[in-house]
């Protein structure tokens, strides 16, 4: 089997980190990228670069992943798609739930082309071990979770695109909140109702720097949210509390080890155990100290491509579902709605 | 790469009580001298993880341990001659004691703290790797797992016992999972055993072992005076450098080293107070003395997190691509 050509649109961090696990991938190869801001300092791929995307399309390639800001997102997404391209995309899927339903009418309308967005929280080794545990059965019904998905700000916020609404279309909700809700999903399915607070605290970029959210579901599930970027101390934790045991998620391995050691907490309700009954339950605490989240997900999208299987994780019809929550939290708060 | 650890109040007391362990080490000794063990003029072998030589360590119960230049594993050597060891573990009373008495005196509290976690470990593990519906066997150990139980997980859909003594029929791999829970450490060839292990395991199956460590804090501090230490039993402890070497010979990938083991500090404040000629670094000493039980519990959890509780817990996964050495 020849290995797909990949072309990168979008070379800043994220697109560099791409590219270096599409250049050691088995299955790609890296053969064009694009950037409109040119090639960074020292960043300079060996194939060739363009600084118009359009180009970059009209090369001889079999898939392209789209590592852009939000605000391009979108239009590159279907481009590619109606270029002939299988597309691999960066969270968010855009900066709104129209960005969305366009993404998917372009899919709909190449049928045979894979289109995956990044959703690669649910490859860390934490959140499968804990899916495998939930879908088991073994710890009971899933009742509620509560994640908190914080991000310490820094001087640098404020000048980052992800703080420009015009490029963003939306604050720390969008942007990593998103995240977090992708996992309630994975973990508790659909949620039917949605209250939240959405503030802007500290920063004045112009977008929320805090959101609060409470999910049910149909059955009664219950899902609790705070993002934020005004954490000051980076935070991920996820509890997720079962008819007979419960999850915690915490910490998560990332490229900057900022957010702690990632582990997972298993802890049985066992009202025999004497110390079960006393609230202190015996735990089994999981460290992890690798993440392949991000090869999973290339492994997952050349399968798809190779084998001509439908994307089952990361798909557009997850990213809907997560816009849709996104675009649901915002709308609840009249203050927010009304901005 | 991934490492457990346990919190609990599981007490060195309940699960080792000390009458019964006293009973059952005499009778250890007894055996070894009535069943003739005890090594005699062997040959001196190489470490039995990655073959490299050994230099003398301590001596327990008339056996020499060394400890492997090149990992750190600790092994018996020489070994006692085959047929002996067989009939130690076939006719010794100190074996059949611990069966029904030891192990019967402590039921409960291992099922609560080794039996029931074990069970979630495996079925949790080998689910998320492998998916359910999947053949489990069990090498034999003083401790299997119930196999009611694991036939009740949905991970698994049928059982399969045998013996590491046996050859595997080339070709033939019958399990998804092979389980060798305080097996290893008792096989006088070790890779032979691995090769057992990889011959029942079908390609990227998954194995998991329990065992004594021998990095563990306990081992390292205590060397003969660790009473949980049985030479006929515990023939190497291996360091996890020579699980490493000794996995990847057998054609396994160490995917989980973990030491969950909870009673390290217990183990050593025992022997201290046992022995009163004992004497640890005294920073040491004051922390496996240290009155607040919380400074205890903290320090047993460091000693996990680095890998250096007693008790290791390792799964490995068979190469596909491994086609013997």
């Amino acid at each position: 089997m020849d290995r797909l050509r990949v072309g990168i649109v979008g070379y800043g961090r994220i697109g560099r980190l791409r590219g270096e696990l599409v250049a050691r991938h088995p299955g790609f190869t890296l053969t064009a990228v694009a950037d409109a801001a040119g090639p960074a300092a020292g960043a300079v791929p060996e194939c060739p670069f363009f600084s118009d995307p359009a180009e970059l399309l009209r090369r001889d390639l079999d898939a392209v992943f789209v590592c852009t800001p939000n605000a391009v997102t979108p239009d590159l997404v279907v481009a590619a798609l109606d270029a002939g391209r299988h597309v691999f995309a960066e969270k968010p899927p855009g900066r709104t739930l129209d960005d969305v339903r366009r993404i998917r009418a372009a899919e709909a309308r190449h049928p045979g082309l894979k289109l995956k967005f990044g959703f690669n929280h649910r490859e860390h080794e934490s959140v499968r071990l804990a899916a495998s545990l939930v879908r088991s059965g073994e710890l009971g019904r899933l009742m509620w979770m509560r994640g908190v998905y914080g991000k310490a700000g820094g001087p640098e916020f404020a000048r980052d695109w992800r703080s420009d609404p015009a490029v963003a279309g939306g604050g720390i909700l969008l942007d990593q909140g998103i995240h977090m809700l992708d996992l309630f999903r994975l973990f508790g399915g659909e949620f039917e109702e949605v209250k939240s607070f959405v503030g802007r605290t500290f920063w004045t970029v112009g977008l929320e720097d805090n959101a609060f959210a409470l999910l049910r579901g149909a059955d009664g599930r219950v899902a609790m949210l705070h993002s934020s970027s005004t954490h000051w101390s980076h935070t991920f934790r996820l509890e997720i509390y079962l008819s007979d045991g419960y999850l915690v998620l915490q910490g998560l391995l990332t490229g900057t080890r900022t957010y702690g050691r990632e582990t997972l907490v298993l802890g049985r309700r066992d009202w025999n155990d004497p110390d079960g009954a006393r609230g202190t339950p015996r735990e089994e605490r999981y460290h992890f100290d690798e993440d392949r989240s991000w090869e999973r997900e290339l492994d997952d999208f050349a399968a798809c491509i190779v084998g001509d299987q439908a994307v089952s994780s990361g798909s557009s019809l997850d990213a809907l579902r997560a816009m849709e929550l996104v675009s649901r939290i915002y709308g609840d708060d009249a203050e927010e709605g009304a901005r | 790469m991934r490492r457990v650890v346990t919190g609990g109040d599981l007490s060195q007391r309940e699960v080792r009580p000390e009458a019964l362990l006293d009973r059952y080490l005499s009778l250890v000794e007894a055996d070894l001298q009535s069943l003739g063990v005890l090594p005699q003029h062997g040959r001196e072998r190489p470490c039995p993880a990655c073959g490299h030589p050994g230099a003398p360590a301590f001596e327990r119960l008339g056996f020499a341990y060394h400890a492997c230049r090149d990992c750190a594993s600790l092994f018996a050597s020489p070994l006692p001659d085959p047929s002996a060891l067989e009939r130690y573990h076939r006719e010794g009373r100190a074996e059949r004691y611990w069966r029904e008495q030891v192990l019967t005196a402590t039921a409960a509290v291992r099922a609560r703290y080794t039996r029931g976690p074990r069970m979630h470990w495996v079925t949790g593990t080998a689910t998320a790797r492998l998916g359910g519906g999947l053949t489990v066997c069990e090498l034999g150990g003083p401790n299997p797992l119930d196999r009611e139980l694991l036939m009740g997980s949905a991970a698994f859909g049928a059982y399969v016992s045998a013996s590491l003594a046996e050859e595997t029929p080339r070709g033939a791999p019958v399990a998804d999972v092979v389980l060798a829970f305080e097996a290893l450490e008792r096989a006088p060839d070790l890779a032979r055993a691995l090769q057992r292990c990889r011959g029942l395991v079908r390609p990227a199956g998954l194995l998991f072992v329990s065992t004594l460590s021998g990095s563990g804090f306990e081992v390292r501090l205590l060397g003969a005076r660790m009473r949980s230490l049985v030479p006929p039993v515990h023939l190497q402890l291996l360091s996890r450098p020579g699980w490493v070497a000794a996995l990847d010979r057998a054609g396994f990938t160490l995917l989980e080293y973990s030491t969950p083991g909870a009673l390290d500090v217990q183990a050593v404040a025992d022997a201290c107070r046992r022995d009163p000629n004992l004497r640890l670094p005294p920073i040491v000493d004051e922390l496996v003395r240290h009155e607040d039980d919380d400074v205890l519990s903290a320090f047993q959890e460091v000693l996990q997190q680095a890998g250096l509780s007693a008790h290791v817990q390792l799964v490995a996964a068979a190469d596909p691509a491994f086609r013997g050495e």
